[in-house]
């Protein structure tokens, strides 16, 4: 598969899982500076191997929290929910875009793993992009091996 | 476990990503739990390959469903599942 179905694979399957789950509209956007947040790393292996980034700034998490779990304006989702529903997103994204690539293929999506994204940090090689929320902002990147 | 192992139960609905980290052996044992009361399971999952599908259908699971999960897809599995169980 070309590098331009890879990257258009991977953004269709971004917007569709935070329309389906949080009831998000993402607008792609380029070069955005996410600042601080949160990433989910999601590796798979089998007949495609390699590894997604899902990237959420700060700004971005409750509102996303707070669509996906249903919480009224006046309840704040816990910091535990809110890295939950992060690393969900990310692993539903990746089992999308895989199946959306190649639906026939053996795969094993591994354990989604959280971290901060530090302020300023570069972004990873590999397909990117990046995409404008009401609330904040999000980016997302795939490495294949 | 507890629950499904005492029987009685109309319908399990099995989200294999929050069973971690044991994954595997606990989707297995819960598998042969409900295959053994007869108790019928819908398997949610992050992994929408055909391949995963179709190992979990053979598996003795009777709807596979990937997520993101549409609202009326499934309700309207459920409803035939449970369908299925009182006919038989």
């Amino acid at each position: 598969m070309r590098h331009s179905e890879i990257s258009a694979t991977l953004a269709h399957s971004v917007q569709y899982v935070l329309e389906m789950m949080c009831f998000a509209e993402a607008t792609p956007s380029a070069g955005l500076s996410l600042g601080s947040g949160k990433r989910a790393s999601i590796p798979f292996r089998g007949g495609i191997s390699g590894k997604l980034e899902l990237d959420v700034s700060t700004s971005a998490v409750p509102g996303l929290t707070s669509a996906f779990l249903g919480l009224r304006p006046s309840e704040a989702p816990s910091e535990r929910d809110a890295h939950d529903l992060i690393c969900e997103l990310g692993t539903v994204v990746c089992g999308r875009f895989l199946s959306a690539l190649d639906s026939g293929a053996t795969l094993e999506i591994g354990e989604a793993q959280l971290c901060d994204l530090p302020s300023g940090a570069p972004a990873s090689s590999g397909v990117q992009h990046c995409f404008q929320l009401d609330c904040g902002h999000l980016a997302v990147s795939l490495q294949l091996d | 476990m507890e629950l499904v192992e005492a029987g009685g139960l109309d319908l399990i609905i099995l989200d294999t990503n929050m069973l971690r980290p044991e994954k595997e052996s606990l989707l297995e044992r819960l598998q042969r739990s409900a295959n053994r009361q007869g108790t019928p399971y819908i398997v949610i999952s992050a992994d929408a390959t055909a391949s995963r599908a179709q190992s979990m259908l053979d598996a003795g699971a009777s709807a596979y469903l990937a997520k993101p999960l549409d609202p009326a897809l499934i309700r309207s599995e459920i409803q035939r599942v449970l369908e299925l169980r009182h006919a038989t």
